[in-house]
């Protein structure tokens, strides 16, 4: 093939930024219901009335008057997570492990009190949500499968999944690394894993600007492992997709030992995913469904 | 179609319309618009052993039909000046006691210079001159001795035996023309040229003149510059016939016949050196010449007696002591934010903020780039070094922006402190920098680091630095300027042009590195 039949067919399949913008994000996904992605307890109430299964939450800390109340609330938990409603990126985030009464890291760095206290009014005064005021989930600490943890065993590893008017585009798993310190962010040097949508078994991994089958820190086998709860992630994928008025999704699910559990959804999607399954999502999404006409009603 | 497509055409033709109607039915000129081009020209003279008291004096550039000097400005060491419109053009003599024995006294003349042609007649009769003026310029010198066996032999071989001024001047004018051109240093006489058969300029010209005034056709040396870009030291000399009236240039070194290129400055006329000191001192002299942009003489007036254009809206602002040079970069941020969005979405660079590169260009006017960039750079940095002990003691958002918005004000001050100590005035101007803009960029800068690591910051400062350049690069173009001054509606032009970038679909030129592994495996 030449360059400029090569050249056609990239603008033909690939998702440019712009394009996904204006066609995708713009056309859509109602502005208004931007919050049901952009706060997590939004998400995760939305979620619940759908049956869908997401982390268990302990408490919502709204206020400084809670703060007393989620110290023992975290107390009476073996694990957990604080995570602030309206964060990106990861950011804001705290595991919290439960010994005998005293808070831990799963480092082993002790949580005091006040670095607890702290945290949360760190996350109250909109430290990790651009300076707006927020509140704090305390939930459940999903243990990811065992399929990961052989893997790799820091973090929690995801699977998202690109979702279009109910149909499942794309999808790809971000497994942590040592370069990412245990967070499953590809920016800050998780991996990237292309996954077969049709049987749900993981393909290679983008790592570094390099196709792998190995995790680059264990070097354990990641290509032909095949995921748990394939059928389950799509089932939820589709249903999500297909309720909401967001109708252009990406959708972060953590497979823990038990059953796939939502996370997140995002209303801009990011387009690395491309990169990873060597696919294009325009064609994808072309050949999935019309376009959108904007004018989607919950 | 879409509507933001039909909207944007319907803007462009809209401007259109009305800047031809601008020219048809309202009488706008480019020449009075546009920009003229200029030269920066600086004599500098310095002398030593003046300890018992200097004399220098030159030639300042006069206005003529050709040349305009916008203004001109003196270095004099406390050395007193006297300046004396002379015949032969204007005087300027340094005269007295300097408080050291050696330096400089230098002048800077802002001109602009016009090419002029002459139309000659094919025919002048030779007149008999007899006003004292123009005797002066018929007579024999000690080095233009046109009674010289050797003139007089080469003016009998030349001159066509007709009273034609016209047919004379052109077959000497070819003949000292011919001549190979040299690099003599000081005098060559008219004769030695003869002998020779090459000199330099002033050697050619006093031949010319020689041969002229022994056909009775007064001529005149004429000293100046020609303005090439960069230092030099050579200054320049031509010849000057009066034909019907009129003094008409003629460069036999350079051969122009009846015209004068752009870049000739003429300074004196007559056969006199260019610089002249008091013996015992020690002297010497360099011209340093810079091509510059000047704006137009015409163009103020111009735009009052004409409607619709912004220099009208200006009129209201200088009531209120705002210079036109600062409303003019003020209405050049548009089209720097324009310019921001092409790189960010169709080149796909990544800046710190949407409008900072902008404002960045925009403060550098005063300071200039250099200055403006090492600013920026300096204060972002050492501002977002205080991020970290902020992020670490968990000091919250509006707060810690509040005490970082008083280290850029500091930032500010210390320049302007350090500009007073080392004596460099320019980089005051930093303080007039947006202040809330470099906050915000620090702040961000400093997530970046965080977020994503030191390398994509560098990475992204790199990219801002670069735009930078560009913005300024454009918005400080004169035309441009003069352009939205005279046709603001070429605002509604910046609107099509958001409009159709906003709606722009395609793959940004970083994209098609970033998805390279996609063109192979497509």
């Amino acid at each position: 093939m030449n360059w400029i039949a090569k050249l056609k067919r990239l603008h033909r399949e690939l998702l440019s930024i712009n394009r996904r913008n204006i066609e995708y994000v713009y056309a859509c996904n109602p502005r208004q219901y931007y919050p049901l992605a952009d706060d997590k307890v939004l998400t995760k109430q939305w979620l619940e009335q759908l049956n869908i299964p997401v982390a268990e939450t302990y408490m919502i800390v709204e206020s400084f008057a809670d703060i007393r109340r989620a110290i023992r609330t975290l107390k009476q938990q073996e694990k957990a997570v604080i995570k602030p409603s309206r964060g990106r990126g990861g950011g804001g985030i705290m595991l919290v492990v439960n010994k005998e009464g005293n808070l831990f890291s799963p480092s082993g760095k002790p949580l005091t009190d006040q670095l607890i206290r702290q945290h949360l009014a760190d996350i109250i005064f909109g430290n990790y949500s651009f300076g707006l005021s927020d509140r704090a989930i305390i939930e459940e600490f999903i243990i990811p499968h065992e399929v990961f943890r052989n893997i790799y065993p820091e973090g929690v590893p995801d699977v998202r999944v690109i979702v279009y008017y109910g149909i499942p585009v794309l999808s790809m798993v971000r497994i942590p690394t040592d370069r990412s310190g245990g967070k499953a962010n590809l920016h800050q040097g998780a991996m990237g894993v292309a996954i077969d949508m049709s049987t749900g078994t993981m393909l290679k991994g983008l790592w570094n600007g390099e196709y792998v089958s190995k995790h680059p820190d264990t070097e354990k086998q990641i290509e032909g492992v095949k995921l748990p709860f394939w059928n389950e992630v799509l089932e939820i994928s589709k249903k999500i997709g297909t309720h909401s008025p967001l109708k252009y999704l990406g959708i972060d699910i953590v497979l823990s030992e038990r059953k796939p559990v939502v996370m997140e959804i995002n209303v801009r999607p990011g387009l690395e995913i491309q990169n990873i399954n060597r696919k294009g999502l325009r064609g994808l999404l072309r050949r999935s469904k019309p376009k959108c006409d904007g004018k989607n009603r919950l | 179609m879409s509507i933001p497509h039909i909207v944007a055409i319907l803007l462009t033709t809209f401007t259109s319309v009305i800047i031809v109607l601008k020219f048809l039915v309202w009488d706008y000129r480019f020449e009075f618009l546009l920009p003229e081009k200029g030269y920066n020209l600086t004599v500098n003279m310095h002398f030593w052993e003046g300890e018992e008291g200097v004399r220098i004096s030159t030639w300042l550039p006069s206005n003529d039909v050709r040349q305009h000097v916008d203004n001109i400005s003196f270095e004099n060491m406390g050395i007193p000046i006297h300046i004396e419109p002379t015949e032969y053009g204007t005087r300027i003599v340094w005269e007295g006691v300097p408080p050291s024995a050696s330096g400089k006294v230098s002048y800077t003349a802002v001109l602009r210079l016009k090419a002029i042609r002459y139309a000659l007649p094919d025919s002048v009769p030779i007149k008999q001159y007899t006003t004292p003026t123009l005797k002066e310029y018929l007579n024999e010198t000690p080095t233009i001795q046109f009674n010289h066996p050797v003139i007089v032999a080469i003016y009998d071989s030349l001159h066509p035996k007709v009273n034609n001024a016209i047919a004379h001047l052109k077959r000497f004018y070819e003949y000292v023309s011919g001549f190979e051109n040299r690099p003599f240093k000081g005098t060559t006489d008219a004769v030695t040229a003869a002998l020779l058969e090459e000199a330099s300029c002033n050697g050619k010209s006093r031949l010319l003149v020689a041969l002229l005034r022994r056909s009775g056709i007064p001529s005149r040396l004429v000293g100046g510059i020609v303005l090439t870009s960069g230092r030099k030291r050579t200054a320049h000399q031509w010849v000057e016939v009066f034909i019907d009236g009129v003094w008409v240039p003629v460069d036999p070194t350079n051969n122009h016949f009846a015209y004068l290129p752009e870049n000739y400055l003429k300074l004196y006329v007559g056969d006199q050196p260019l610089f002249s000191f008091k013996k015992g001192i020690g002297f010497r002299y360099e011209f340093e010449i810079q091509h510059i942009t000047l704006p137009n003489r015409f163009f103020a007036k111009h735009l009052t007696e004409h409607p619709f254009n912004a220099y009208k809206a200006w009129k209201a602002f200088q009531e209120n002591g705002i210079p036109l040079s600062l409303l003019t970069i003020v209405l050049m941020l548009p089209v720097g934010a324009v310019v921001i969005s092409i790189f960010r979405n169709v080149v796909g660079m990544q800046t710190f903020g949407t409008f900072l590169p902008a404002l960045i260009a925009a403060a550098s006017v005063t300071t200039g780039l250099t200055y403006g960039l090492i600013g920026f750079l300096t204060v972002i940095t050492l501002v977002s070094i205080l991020y970290y002990p902020l992020d670490k003691w968990h000091i919250t958002h509006n707060p810690r922006m509040s005490i970082m918005m008083v280290a850029v004000v500091s930032a500010l001050l210390t320049s302007g402190w350090l500009a007073q100590q080392f004596d460099i005035k320019d980089i005051t101007y930093l303080a007039l920098f947006p202040v809330a803009v470099l906050t915000i960029t620090a702040e961000r800068m400093a997530q970046t680091i965080m977020e994503d690591g030191l390398k994509k910051a560098l990475w992204v400062t790199v990219q801002t630095a670069f735009v930078i350049v560009v913005v300024y690069e454009i918005m400080t173009i004169k035309s441009l300027q003069s352009f939205f001054l005279a046709f603001p509606e070429l605002y509604l032009v910046l609107v099509a042009i958001g409009l159709v970038l906003g709606r722009w679909t395609g793959i940004r030129l970083f994209e098609y590195w970033r998805f390279r592994h996609l063109l192979k495996n497509l």
